[in-house]
């Protein structure tokens, strides 16, 4: 047997060889190959309403929401770090303006590795908890979700008709100066526009026990904007019924629409959070 | 051979063997030629036919910086500036010639340093003017295309610039409308030229900026169209950044 010395250590020629082979061959393969998939976790996915019924606008109203309805449709999970998964290696890119896709309708988002397909109706009223379905993931760390905004039909909005053709409908009040305004909107989105950057911050492991809550916030948490910054209701309530009534087709109201519809449309006022279940 | 020799020529071979797998290179050389083209959009305008809201577009200057264009071996800094607006009949115009090595070059990437447009839009018997520069550096990376590189043979990349970007309604989708009424009603002191400071008190009303949003004036909204313009071999995309 050929024997030498590294380092101070005798050590086998051969064996060391015969492993640095190995493991140069494996790198490579490696590189160039498929790893394998990763292990897969099955959650159930709710829309819960939270503490966000009540907030105050930049003008100084105080809204009560008494219901957020949503249609959407494809709920997918991104991680946009590197992961293990059925894929390849990867490195993803996060979602900022400054850093995009240089065409409009590529991917913004991170790689999708989880999902929860089929047309859904996200509600947010006091004391609903809606189950959506069971979605599937493949263990990592989740940063984001996203979701194509859909148009109320009759099998997604059921008896709902203020939702029908619509993609987002929201009620409830709007007070200043002991004057209350109910108000009800409903928001068109663009057809087949996908919400990207919902936050979703969680590691998810195989043999979780646990399930996902879609939550709606109508202040941002991190920015403190509300959805209705700018809305002044008392000036909307033009034929001073005290109620206002905001929608794509009404055009003494298309400027407030277009605010309002811009921050319902972004990230802002969305997340997704994974809760352990209790026993 | 000795049992040493042996698996020294078997590691290298190894690597050879399968770095071979994941390149294709040789030492033979072929020549690239780079070009950029503004398309018809930019050296004929944009019809109004092709408008949503029938404007239709000139440009009289299209101004852009090219800077930093990488691609395999070639790594051209040199800033150079070149008018889009002259008409090149398809062609586009000669940015940089080199000899590169036989092989597959992937992910070219090259930067836009600045954007200068000035043109006018007219609409029945209206006509507004416009003269704008976008300052702020774009890097275009990671572009979905391939050079190949033949032995003695000339090979084109063509970095096309998409002005009709900067008319689309919408930051994210894939079907956009152009439009530019929202751009002619931003014109408040109606001496018919739209200039920055009036599109930076115009709210983009219907306009579409996405998920992130962070874009609600019609001069924040320009910029960030104007980080999208570049491709590469027509429709080819690339990843933009800025710092």
């Amino acid at each position: 047997m050929q024997l030498s010395t590294v380092g101070g250590y005798q050590v086998k020629y051969n064996y060391v060889l015969i492993q640095l082979v190995a493991i140069a061959s494996f790198a490579l393969t490696a590189a160039c190959n498929e790893p394998k998939e990763a292990p897969k976790v099955e959650l159930s996915v709710y829309t819960e309403a939270n503490q966000w019924s009540s907030f105050i606008t930049d003008l100084n109203y105080e809204i009560e929401l008494e219901r957020v309805q949503l249609v959407a449709k494809d709920l997918n999970f991104t991680t946009s770090g590197q992961l293990h998964s059925s894929t390849l290696w990867k490195e993803i890119t996060s979602s900022i303006i400054s850093k995009v896709h240089a065409h409009p309708g590529h991917s913004q988002g991170g790689e999708v590795i989880g999902e929860l397909m089929g047309e859904f109706l996200f509600e947010w009223s006091p004391g609903v908890r809606k189950f959506l379905g069971v979605a599937t993931l493949i263990a990592g760390q989740y940063s984001a979700a996203e979701f194509t905004f859909g148009y109320g039909s009759m099998e997604s909005s059921s008896s709902n008709d203020q939702l029908m053709d619509h993609s987002i409908l929201l009620s409830g009040t709007a007070t200043k100066n002991e004057q209350v305004l109910s108000f009800l909107i409903t928001v068109d989105s663009p057809s087949d526009r996908k919400l990207i950057g919902v936050p979703f911050d969680a590691m998810v492991k195989a043999n979780l026990n646990g399930e996902l809550v879609i939550r709606f916030h109508g202040t941002d948490p991190s920015e403190i904007n509300s959805i209705f910054d700018q809305v002044d209701f008392v000036v909307l309530d033009q034929d001073d019924d005290s109620v206002v009534v905001i929608g794509p087709d009404i055009v003494t109201v298309e400027d407030t629409y277009n605010i309002i519809r811009r921050s319902l449309l972004t990230h802002d006022h969305y997340s997704v959070d994974y809760m352990e279940t209790k026993p | 051979m000795s049992r040493f020799r042996f698996y020294r020529a078997l590691i290298i071979g190894s690597l050879l063997c399968q770095s071979a797998a994941c390149n294709n290179e040789s030492t033979d050389m072929g020549e690239l030629n780079v070009s950029i083209y503004g398309e018809d959009f930019i050296e004929k305008g944009i019809d109004s036919e092709l408008m949503s809201d029938g404007w239709s577009i000139d440009f009289e200057r299209f101004l852009i910086t090219l800077k930093d264009i990488r691609i395999g071996e070639l790594k051209y800094a040199s800033a150079e500036l070149i008018d889009l607006s002259v008409n090149t009949s398809g062609l586009g115009q000669a940015v940089v010639s080199s000899a590169l090595s036989v092989g597959e070059y992937r992910n070219p990437s090259f930067t836009i340093a600045r954007i200068e447009l000035s043109g006018s839009a007219s609409k029945n018997n209206q006509s507004k003017t416009f003269n704008w520069h976008f300052d702020q550096e774009t890097h275009y990376t990671d572009c979905e295309t391939v050079v190949p590189i033949m032995k003695g043979r000339e090979t084109k990349f063509e970095i096309t610039i998409h002005a009709d970007h900067f008319f689309y309604d919408s930051l994210v989708s894939e079907e956009p409308l152009l439009k530019f009424q929202a751009l002619a009603n931003a014109d408040l002191d109606e001496n018919g030229e739209i200039s920055q400071a009036e599109l930076a008190t115009a709210d983009i009303r219907d306009y579409d900026p996405g998920s992130t949003g962070n874009v609600d004036d019609l001069w924040t909204w320009l910029i960030a169209q104007s980080q999208t313009l570049a491709h590469v071999n027509g429709e080819g995309h690339c990843i933009s950044h800025t710092h």
